[in-house]
């Protein structure tokens, strides 16, 4: 699992890829999804990653930790 | 049977990450460490369908999801604490975003459909592939990319933050935005 780098950055819907002008791909667009700009989806990306990491940085409370290995201990 | 210690110490390194992806869809400090618990208890009673070498935060992340979504089911409602117990028990503000920002995204991000929400954290921020997304989620990859689209526009528009400079669903457009209005 990555800690730091992400796949939201990379996102490119399905409507990017080439070939897919077919009948299908047109049902999907009868409702086109709008796309943000860069800078718009990596302040969003920031800012995700920012409050994430805040309650990844809080630490566990003890009780759960002390779940797994009580429960790890048992026969 | 004793829990494998290797089994055991995946599971440990995963709570951290887990309890942030509960906090995220819950908004509710309590509410995430129940639903932590209750998905700890329930992994580590089912241990043995779990496969050694896997993924096990997949694994887990799925199993609290599924609870989730059940008690979303049950409750019919979305906690969006906005005030008090959410907030003052945040311990640490992230040291990039100012206060009010951060409160301002969280509200946000507890606005946006819980199939959004969850399909922008997981590959937004913890750190999920979209098939391992799709996984937990049990939908196919590009509903997860659409998901994540969505929220991220909604988002955007509930911050307001600018914007959308592009148009169109074919690479022949884009190209055209691209080439005029970049340099």
């Amino acid at each position: 699992m990555k800690s730091h780098r992400t796949n939201l950055d990379t996102v490119e819907p399905d409507s990017a890829k080439p070939g897919m002008q077919d009948s299908s791909m047109a049902k999907r667009s009868q409702k086109p999804e709008i796309r943000l700009g860069r800078e718009a989806q990596a302040r969003i990306g920031e800012l995700l990653r920012s409050m994430y990491n805040s309650y990844v940085s809080q630490g566990v409370p003890q009780h759960l930790d002390d779940l797994v290995r009580r429960l790890g201990e048992q026969d | 049977m004793k829990l494998d210690p290797v089994i055991r110490d995946q599971v440990l390194a995963t709570v951290p990450s887990l309890r942030a992806f509960a906090i995220s869809l819950c908004g509710n400090i309590d509410r995430a460490d129940d639903l932590v618990q209750e998905t700890l208890l329930r992994a580590l009673a089912h241990i043995d369908s779990f496969q050694p070498g896997t993924n096990m935060p997949a694994w887990l992340f799925t199993i609290l999801r599924n609870l989730f979504r059940s008690e979303y089911r049950k409750r019919r409602r979305e906690v969006e604490d906005a005030d008090g117990r959410y907030a003052e028990t945040l311990k640490s503000q992230p040291e990039q975003t100012g206060r009010v920002e951060f409160e301002e995204f969280r509200g946000a991000l507890a606005k946006l459909p819980s199939d959004q929400r969850e399909a922008l954290i997981l590959v937004g921020a913890s750190g999920f592939s979209y098939d391992d997304a799709a996984t937990i989620c049990g939908c196919a990859v590009g509903t997860i990319k659409s998901r994540v689209n969505r929220a991220r526009t909604r988002l955007a528009d509930l911050l307001s933050i600018d914007s959308v400079d592009d148009f169109g669903p074919d690479r022949a457009t884009r190209a055209v935005l691209a080439g005029g209005g970049r340099g």
